[in-house]
Parts: C-alpha cells; sequence; structure tokens
C-alpha cells in the first residue's frame, strides 16, 4: 500500500521531553506519509524546536503545560479532524515503535474495516521488569471488566478511524488514556483486531510503571461504576 | 477547669480565625466568606470551652460523650471538604486542558502545515 496517497491517514505523535529521539522518529514517520501532527506537551527541552525543523509539512502543535499524554492525543486527534482525517494512528515519540509496523495496523484496518488495531508487544527479556509487571497487571484486569481481549493493553501504538475516535473520546490525560480507550471501545463494540509488533525500549523509566498500573486499576472501578 | 485537650483545641480555634482574617485583608475572601469563616471558628472555640452545652443534643444522638460528637463533625467537615476539593480540581483540570488545547489548536483551521509553524 502505498501510504503517501493516503490523503485523509494522519499520525499523532505526542511528545514530552524527547529532544533525544523524536528528530529520528518523525525522519522514519515521514519516509510513509507527510501528514503527521506532534503535539509538543509542555516540554521544558528543545523537542518543540527539533521537531519543527524536521520536515516543513509537518504540523508541530505545542502545549504550553504538561498536560499528559491522553491530553496530547486528544489535541492531536482533534487537529487531524481538522485537517479532514479518515485514519488516525497514534504513535509513541520515544522511537519504541517502528513505523513499518503503524502500517501494518492500518493495512489491517481498511482490509477488514475495522474501527480500531491495537499493537500488541511481545513480552520478553527486552522490556524493563516494572514495565512488564504493571502491563501484565493490568492487562488480567482489563480482561474482566472488558469485552476487548488483547495480550497487551498499554501498547501506545494504535490506529483509528475518526469516526471510532469521535465515538471513544477518552476523559483522561495521563497514561490512563490507552485503558479508557479499550473500556470505551468495548462499549461501543467495536470491531477491533491486533497486531503482534517489535519494540524498542531505550528508557526503563518512561511508559508505564506498575505506579501507573495502580492508578489505572483505580480509574478502571471508576470507569466501570460512574 | 480548662483540660490540655481543650488548650490545644482553642489555639487552633484563634490560629484558624487569624488565618481567616489574615486571608481577608490579603483580599482572597470576600466579606461574606469572612463572616461564614469566622462563625464557624467562634462555634468550634465556644463548643471547645464550653463541651457540656452539647450534651443536651449528643445524649438524644446515643454518643456519650461532647469530645466524641465533635470528633464524628470533625469527620464529616473533612470528607466534605476533600470531596469538594476533588470536585474543583477535576473542574479547574478540564478547563485548563480545554484552554491548552485551544490555544495550540489556534490557526490551525486558515493556515497551511508551513504557514502554520512559522
Amino acid at each position: 500500500m502505498d501510504s503517501k496517497q493516503l490523503k485523509d491517514f494522519f499520525v499523532i505523535v505526542p511528545a514530552y521531553n524527547e529532544e533525544k529521539n523524536i528528530r529520528e522518529v518523525l525522519q522514519k514517520i515521514v519516509l510513509y506519509t507527510n501528514n503527521i501532527i506532534v503535539v509538543d506537551d509542555g516540554s521544558i527541552d528543545d523537542t518543540y524546536e527539533i521537531a519543527k525543523k524536521v520536515d516543513s509539512n509537518i504540523i508541530v502543535l505545542k502545549h504550553k503545560i504538561n498536560l499528559g499524554k491522553g491530553a496530547a492525543l486528544k489535541t492531536g486527534c482533534e487537529a487531524a479532524l481538522i485537517r479532514g482525517a479518515n485514519i488516525l494512528a497514534l504513535i509513541d515519540s520515544d522511537g519504541q515503535h517502528l513505523p513499518e509496523d503503524m502500517m501494518k495496523l492500518v493495512e489491517k484496518l481498511i482490509e477488514k474495516k475495522l474501527d480500531i488495531v491495537f499493537g500488541e508487544r511481545t513480552f520478553n527479556d527486552d522490556m524493563p521488569f516494572m514495565m512488564k509487571m504493571g502491563n501484565q497487571l493490568l492487562t488480567f484486569t482489563i480482561k474482566l471488566f472488558s469485552k476487548i481481549n488483547l495480550s497487551d493493553t498499554q501498547c501506545g501504538l494504535r490506529v483509528l478511524t475518526s469516526d471510532a475516535y469521535k465515538k471513544i473520546k477518552w476523559q483522561e490525560q495521563n497514561y490512563s488514556v490507552e485503558t479508557e480507550m479499550i473500556i470505551n471501545a468495548g462499549k461501543y463494540d467495536m470491531k477491533y483486531e491486533s497486531v503482534g509488533i517489535k519494540t524498542i525500549y531505550k528508557d526503563k523509566y518512561k511508559g508505564t510503571t506498575i505506579i501507573d498500573g495502580i492508578i489505572i486499576l483505580i480509574n478502571l472501578l471508576k470507569w466501570k461504576i460512574l | 477547669m480548662i483540660l490540655g485537650v481543650q488548650i490545644i483545641g482553642l489555639i487552633f480555634g484563634l490560629f484558624m480565625a487569624y488565618f481567616v482574617f489574615l486571608n481577608y485583608s490579603r483580599k482572597e475572601f470576600s466579606k461574606i466568606q469572612f463572616i461564614m469563616w469566622e462563625i464557624i471558628w467562634t462555634v468550634y472555640v465556644i463548643f471547645v470551652l464550653f463541651p457540656n452545652i452539647t450534651s443536651g443534643v449528643v445524649h438524644r444522638l446515643g454518643i456519650l460523650r461532647g469530645m466524641d460528637f465533635f470528633t464524628i463533625l470533625g469527620f464529616m467537615f473533612v470528607l466534605y471538604l476533600s470531596f469538594s476539593n476533588y470536585i474543583s480540581i477535576l473542574r479547574i483540570r478540564r478547563k485548563l486542558e480545554d484552554s491548552t488545547r485551544k490555544e495550540a489548536l489556534e490557526g490551525l483551521k486558515n493556515k497551511s502545515n508551513g504557514e502554520f509553524n512559522k
């Protein structure tokens, strides 16, 4: 599939203090599409300036204050809708996802006419221990609460249609966004599938740790009860 | 005779009344808020100094001592404050998010990508 011809396909990249990785990440994505929206979530480093210099076609938005990954993703999705997007790809800015994997998710979404496609990482020894613990605890609990059955509920690489986004629009501002998306997708009986992806871990202190896992669990109860 | 715990309660009540006055002087409280809070702390000080005035109500509620009644009231008040703070924080967070997003998206509709990034 020639992704450059996909005019209504947009990639959303939320970024917070990613000056070390953002250039490389964007240079890789730009090979597949020009429709890239970076949301700098109040970084205190040069993420915003670096992102702006990578390619003039990339839209770089800035949150004046750090709101969290969920809020940054929402801003990116809203921007994509303004630009007429029909397919939204959400990818992390720390370089842990490969754009070629993102394209596999896009292909599956289009081929099978799905609402949402989730990336699924393999829990091997490369994944930092605390992250692995947090993920497995959450995955187990989410299976109990949601109609969606995934082996990795915290992977940030996801592709969805703009109609699906409008329905599952999340409220969470932080890392709970991935879980809220799943719970909402289950609520609306969305057509979904998952695709196995490769992951490169550059920073073992970023991402979902066991502490985030506990916070997400508390939120999970809140979403189910309220 | 005033008990030790009453002295602590009295000092706390007077300190809080002063704290309310300080906030009012800094114009952080309106006149109504100032009066309301001062009444609350004055009533608190009266109850601390004369715990027996609550005994009628306390016994009717099945509580043994005025102090227990006071502790229960205190817990209820703290729970109410926590809940009210939680709601306020949620509201502020939502407003902050909306306004930050609005600012980030400003101009996106009318400008091309290149123009937007300038």
